[in-house]
């Protein structure tokens, strides 16, 4: 079934020849009153679609109509490129060409096309082009208008730099793909195309580098989103779900990213970019677990600021998955690991405390999880009573009242604002739900039990696999060339390789090596 | 597939259950279900073990929220007795709604009639039990242990603590008491000579006011100070020698690390005396077999600062800092025959005297070992090699009194 359609997704922007189960087609009346009643029948007679007749001065005797959906064209385009130099057309012609004439030589927009089917009509009708259509032939110009109001390309939201490019991508494809054009001028760039969703029928580009990029690995990725057969892709979400390796992992298998420059990086680097028309989010692929860790500024800044950096988010990485576990673990079971003036502090904020740590620290994650559920719920305008409810009414009167310790609400809240420090939000909502798993098994089994929990994630993810790359490379397996790379950051100048491991095709970045002018003599 | 991958998530969720069911959360304790012991002491009275606790009450420490404001003692202290020591722990129980926590436990103080009936037992219960640490420190009391425990210590809240670090204090800027983990003790009486030396703890003086009455004054007439140092040999005490000695035994074993040493500055004023602040020092032991007897041949090496210098002569010359260098080695010497006379007569080699025989000597040490303590250590002699270096006189040359009368002329 899949095989069937494979060939027509890859055209460009296709309008099938033939149907899936490869019945004939329903031609195009040469009647243009019948055609126009098809092909309004066929759209269940919906207000937005415009019917213009008029005649044509080259053949005053024909009558003509021009199809569109009015909200998804630029109207104005047509006025200009269609109408307009249709009826003012007065060249002499032969009656048998007409058609021919008009799609070459008189239609003056980008791209024309004939159109012999009621059905690649109405598609390309959907696709925003409008039909030239005249009485007497079973044929159609359709004629690539296709406009509309579209956000323009503003700040990006969720992934600020303070130095850097300082545009986002916006909900439109040929935006976006135009934005990474601009950045990677090279002839080796690369767009497929493949039309997703059966109604509503969505573009989705995959773009990386020739000579970069594995072959083998755009070739998978194609083959996956081919193999998609659902009604509709509203967001990127749904490709990474229906392409990614494994389901069932809490780890992440694909970046994403609203910023052109972070996409360039990747394909730069040998991995493929996965547009979909309508979101700004554009997903990354493959993509290993220290991937996640790297932030767009890091390029931006001084190598040993950004070394720096780097660290601190693993580092902040493992404190929202490990600290609030660690907490309940050490004041319940292993107490003997505690300095005494700690454990005599904490003990004392212990006192008179109904529930016991695991309890009190679960009541506390949740709160902190429905807070920060609201705040993004929540409209704007009533964004700071959360603030006020969730930082004094939860945290400080929680503590005076006694239901909770001081040291645990410390202790929830540096976990919470650890978790924001990863730069891939999708890496940090993974540690937020092993951080309740393990946070259950330190309740239960004390340190033992987050060892084990830990141990089972490392085998875990030593296992995953990211479009055939190792989730845990470049350090299981290692790569000596890469992995320095991707601790801290190296000075430009010493980052020769390409990070992807499977970049095999073309590994180098440069020929790297001191600058001449700081080399001694 | 589906199947193996249901099969699968039914697999990890029941066993997950299970591990939850079987361990029940069974060795869970809240910190409010424990009471923190500071401080633990040994006494023996009647025949029977008495063990005395000091419990940290938090409230009362903790500086957060209501803290100290009450006025209540930062500690509480209880006994149990019983015939044997962990039977007497067991029996806290009786009047304790929490569990008693020793893994905190800084300090362990054993009675002088608890540490001469003999101390095996205490020895076992800290070897074979998980939850009683090697690290806490031991000290004697010539008093009962309860006595120590219950008295509470200017400055600091949990009283315990602050007698570890009284000790750790004394033993890295004064030396003259070491400061002995159950494990340095352990070491000691499961080595050749099978004898250590162990610090004591003295109440100075007589208060009739309670602890806490004391807290609101400025002065306190009853002090915890260190005191002798205790001989114990095989796990029984064999007496006490003087602090000056334990400070000579502390030359002998190495085990000066910062100490102020004094000593007659010159021959022609023999009251005077010079101080010095001993920096580094090496020791190194030898025995010398001597005919039938043994000699101990002591060989140090100190480096130091001049401190105080009250005598005449110009410390410009090296000539009269070689003197007063030679003084302070006959002084080292003078401390190290007199404390070796004194643990000779308690008949317990606490210097490492056996050690270096054994090593020197494996098969006369061998024949003799059972004999050593009792007959022929006290029967050995010593011979001292002390060279001192005073590196720097401070700040000035002259003495005071010198630049005085050089004002004067």
């Amino acid at each position: 079934m899949f095989g069937s359609n494979k060939g027509n997704r890859n055209g460009n922007k296709s309008q099938p020849q033939a149907r899936a189960d490869g019945s004939k087609l329903e031609p195009l009346s040469p009647n243009l009153t019948a055609s126009l009643q098809s092909i309004r029948a066929k759209l269940g007679n919906s207000g937005d679609v415009m019917i213009r007749a008029l005649r044509s001065d080259a053949m005053p005797g024909l009558e003509m109509a021009v199809v569109y959906i009015r909200a998804i064209v630029e109207e104005d385009h047509i006025h200009q490129n269609v109408i307009h130099p249709v009826m003012g057309w007065s060249a002499p012609l032969e009656p048998a060409t007409w058609m021919e004439t008009l799609r070459q030589r008189v239609i003056s927009t980008g791209a024309t096309k004939l159109i012999h089917s009621i059905d690649d009509a109405i598609y390309a009708l959907l696709d925003g082009q409008c039909l030239v259509m005249t009485n007497g032939f079973g044929q159609a110009v359709a004629a690539e208008t296709s406009g509309g109001e579209m956000r323009s390309v503003s700040e990006p939201n969720t992934q600020t730099v303070i130095r850097g490019p300082q545009y986002s991508f916006n909900e439109s494809m040929t935006t976006n793909v135009g934005l990474l054009r601009r950045i990677v001028r090279s002839a080796d760039f690369r767009m497929k195309t493949i039309t997703v969703g059966r109604k509503t029928r969505t573009s989705v580009g995959i773009i990386y580098m020739d000579q970069i990029a594995d072959p083998k690995v755009v070739d998978e990725i194609e083959r996956r989103i081919n193999e998609i057969d659902i009604d509709g892709i509203l967001e990127s979400n749904y490709i990474e779900e229906f392409i990614s390796d494994q389901t069932f992992t809490p780890f992440p298998t694909m970046m994403n990213s609203e910023r052109p420059d972070t996409v360039a990086s990747s394909i730069l680097d040998g991995q493929i970019a996965i547009l979909v028309d309508g979101t700004p989010f554009v997903l990354i692929g493959p993509a290993t677990f220290f991937h996640f860790f790297r932030s767009a500024e890091d390029n931006y800044q001084r190598f040993d600021i950004s070394s720096f950096l780097r660290i601190l988010r693993y580092v902040a990485f493992l404190a929202s998955m490990l600290l609030p576990s660690l907490f309940i673990a050490i004041t319940t079971f292993h107490q003997e690991m505690l300095p005494t003036p700690l454990l005599i502090s904490l003990a004392s904020q212990r006192e008179g405390i109904p529930f016991p740590a695991l309890v009190e620290a679960l009541l506390m994650e949740f709160t902190f999880e429905i807070l920060r559920e609201a705040g993004v719920r929540m409209p704007r305008a009533i964004g700071p009573a959360i603030s006020i409810v969730g930082a004094l009414v939860l945290g400080q009167s929680a503590v005076q009242a006694g239901l909770v310790s001081p040291a645990m609400v410390i202790v929830v809240s540096f976990t919470a604002i650890s978790n924001f420090v990863t730069p891939q939000i999708s890496m940090a909502s993974a540690s937020r739900l092993i951080r309740f798993t393990l946070m259950l098994l330190a309740g239960v089994l004390g340190i033992f039990g987050i060892m084990a929990g830990v141990l089972f994630l490392l085998i875990h993810m030593t296992g995953l696999r990211s479009f055939g790359v190792p989730y845990m490379a470049p350090f299981a397996p290692v790569y000596n060339q890469v992995w320095p790379d991707m601790i801290i950051r190296l000075p430009w100048w010493a980052r020769v390789y390409r990070l992807l491991a499977t970049s095999k095709v073309n590994p180098h970045r440069q020929q790297g090596g001191r600058p001449s002018h700081q080399k001694r003599k | 597939m589906r199947y193996r991958l249901k099969c699968t998530v039914c697999c990890v969720l029941l066993l997950s259950l299970l591990c939850i069911v079987i361990t029940g959360c069974g060795s869970r304790t809240e910190l409010n279900e424990i009471s923190i012991v500071s401080a633990s002491g040994v006494d023996w009275k009647d025949g029977k073990w008495v063990m005395s606790y000091q419990l940290v009450l938090p409230q009362a420490i903790s500086s957060h929220g209501m803290g100290n404001s009450t006025g209540a003692a930062p500690v509480n202290v209880f006994s149990t007795s019983g015939d044997t020591i962990r039977g007497a722990i067991s029996k806290a129980s009786y009047e304790m709604s929490r569990r008693l926590y020793f893994s905190q436990n800084q300090i362990i103080v054993v009675s002088e009639q608890a540490a001469e009936h003999g101390l095996t037992n205490l020895f076992d219960a800290y070897l074979r039990n998980p939850d009683s640490r090697e690290t806490v420190s031991v000290f004697l009391t010539k008093l009962s242990a309860r006595q120590v425990l219950e008295h509470l210590i200017p400055l600091e809240e949990i009283p315990g603590e602050a007698i570890e670090r009284m000790s750790l204090n004394e033993e890295k800027n004064g030396s003259t008491l070491p400061h002995m983990s159950m494990y340095r003790v352990l070491l000691d009486l499961l080595g050749p000579t099978k004898a250590t030396g162990v610090a004591s703890i003295d109440i100075s003086g007589e208060d009739p006011l309670n602890s806490m009455q004391k807290m609101s004054k400025t002065y306190s007439s009853s002090k915890i100070k260190l005191g002798q140092l205790g001989i114990l040999r095989e796990d029984k005490l064999a007496g006490w020698i003087s602090h000056t000695n334990s400070y000579g035994v502390m030359w002998m074993r190495n085990q000066i690390r910062n100490s102020s040493l004094w000593f007659p500055c010159s021959s022609e004023q023999p009251a005077e005396q010079a101080v010095m602040r001993v920096n580094r020092t090496k020791t190194k032991l030898k025995a010398k077999k001597d005919g039938d007897s043994w000699k101990l041949h002591v060989q140090i090496r100190a480096k130091g600062t001049l401190l105080e210098y009250p005598c005449d002569s110009d410390l410009s010359k090296p000539a009269s800092v070689e003197e007063l260098e030679k003084a302070a080695a006959a002084k080292i010497a003078m401390l190290v025959q007199d404390s070796f006379k004194a643990v000779q007569g308690v008949k317990a080699d606490i210097l490492g005297f056996g050690e270096a025989v054994r090593l020197q000597y494996p098969k006369e040490w061998n024949a003799m070992t059972s004999r050593w303590n009792e007959e022929i250590f006290p029967e050995t002699k010593v011979e001292t090699d002390v060279q001192v270096t005073i590196e720097r006189t401070g700040m000035s040359t002259d003495s005071f009194r010198k630049m005085q009368s050089k004002a004067g002329s």
